[in-house]
């Protein structure tokens, strides 16, 4: 089968893109990639996606186990800011 | 005016939320919102509006590439990770692109990492609201103007002509050594570093606008690796026999899913309860087909797993339902 990452998108998280307004009044909008990746073809070539359950999907996910889900807990990482020439 | 610590307060308040029934978008925040969608972004504003953040937040917002885009408006927009920090808007596109047009997803910076990691905050991942990890698939961030917002940083993430520093001195060498541009690695931006980025930009098929953005960084980082396209995520392979733990998330959804097209069904083994789900999952429940898991859907879906038929689709129902799927009787 041929699908597309959006697929996996919606299973990751809030696949917000599949949303085609915004508002209060934007009426009931589903987040169902399928509809999606059928109604454009450039989304069509990619393998299917299929969750693993719980944390990221893809292979470029970082490892969440450790990761606290509790609202008492606040996390604060080693530094205040990233430089701003990460990621060249 | 809200502060980042008010923020944040309220996004660790959430943790913990799920959708009620599973996977029907339903919960406080959609509530809220006024209606049952996509609900990564109605928290970023649910949480805005309950910390007096939402004018800073660009105001209410269900669609990401909006919000995004309101941030670029509003001059408080980066992309990539550079400056990140602890408050900041962070927007995901899952298929690894670097353009606000292709954004699935956001979430809100809790902590900073020294390994370029980030700890968020996020509504709607797994269909619930959850504490990630995440380094990839980051697209920018947003800065909201909170009472004590700090300054934007100096660039908005894209080296064109005339910007310095280190991150042009990488580009420079990178530029060496995929193009042989013979470039002068001196961190100034000018016209022959122009002209060797519009070079590789034509060369990898992408625009040829002479700025280096994330796209071009993508793909040039797949260059270095003697790849001619960017390197996408890859899907992870599904896991084999369900955890009987009354949890209704994308692993159990995904079985549900191959279940119900071993049952003549044919849907995207997404893990995610959309309408074509849910209305295969009526077909298959010989209930009426509206696409919303409601009573009666749920009644039905308890009978055939012989849990209470109450119409509500707790752990209980989920833990029978995962039996079931694991025995492959379902």
């Amino acid at each position: 089968m041929k699908r597309r990452n959006l697929l996996a998108a919606a299973a990751a998280g809030g696949i917000g893109a599949v949303l085609v307004a915004s508002g209060a009044n934007a009426g009931t909008i589903f987040a169902d990639g399928s509809a999606t990746a059928v109604a454009n073809p450039a989304l069509a070539a990619d393998d299917t996606v299929e969750p693993q359950g719980g944390a990221g999907l893809f292979d470029v996910d970082l490892d969440q186990a450790g990761v606290s889900q509790s609202p008492d807990v606040v996390v604060t990482g080693d530094v205040s800011v990233l430089s701003e020439d990460w990621g060249f | 005016m809200g502060t980042v610590a008010g923020m944040l307060a309220q996004a660790r308040a959430l943790l913990g939320t799920t959708e009620h029934p599973p996977g029907s978008n339903h919960n406080l925040i959609t509530t809220w919102y006024g209606f049952d969608g996509a609900w990564c972004d109605m928290s970023i504003s649910y949480e805005a509006a309950h910390s007096d953040n939402l004018s800073a937040m660009m105001g209410k917002f269900a669609y990401t590439v909006a919000h995004a885009q309101a941030f670029k408006n509003a001059g408080r927009w980066h992309y990539g990770l550079g400056g990140i920090r602890p408050g900041d808007v962070v927007f995901f596109d899952w298929s690894g692109g670097g353009s606000i047009s292709g954004i699935d997803h956001v979430g809100l910076v809790e902590a900073v990492h020294s390994n370029g990691s980030i700890t968020t905050l996020e509504g709607n991942t797994s269909d619930e609201f959850r504490r990630r990890v995440r380094s990839a698939c980051i697209v920018g961030y947003g800065r909201p103007a909170y009472g004590d917002a700090k300054p934007m940083p100096s660039t908005d993430g894209m080296l064109r002509l005339n910007s310095t520093g280190n991150a042009v001195r990488k580009l420079q060498t990178n530029l060496n050594t995929v193009m042989k541009s013979g470039l002068t690695v001196d961190g100034q931006f000018g016209p022959l570093t122009q002209s060797a980025v519009i070079a590789f930009q034509k060369r990898y098929g992408l625009e040829p606008d002479g700025i280096y953005g994330p796209q071009s960084a993508a793909m040039m980082k797949a260059a270095l690796a003697g790849k001619t396209t960017p390197i996408k995520p890859k899907p992870k392979p599904p896991t084999g026999t369900l955890a009987v733990d009354g949890q209704f998330g994308p692993a159990t959804c995904a079985a549900l899913q191959r279940a119900l097209n071993r049952h003549g069904a044919s849907l995207d083994v997404d893990g995610t309860m959309g309408p074509l789900t849910n209305r295969a999952l009526q077909k298959y429940l010989g209930v009426s087909q509206d696409g919303i898991i409601g009573p009666v859907t749920v009644r039905a879906l308890q009978k055939k797993v012989g849990a209470t038929q109450d119409g509500d689709w707790g752990p209980d129902t989920t833990r029978r339902l995962q039996t079931k799927l694991n025995a492959g009787t379902f």
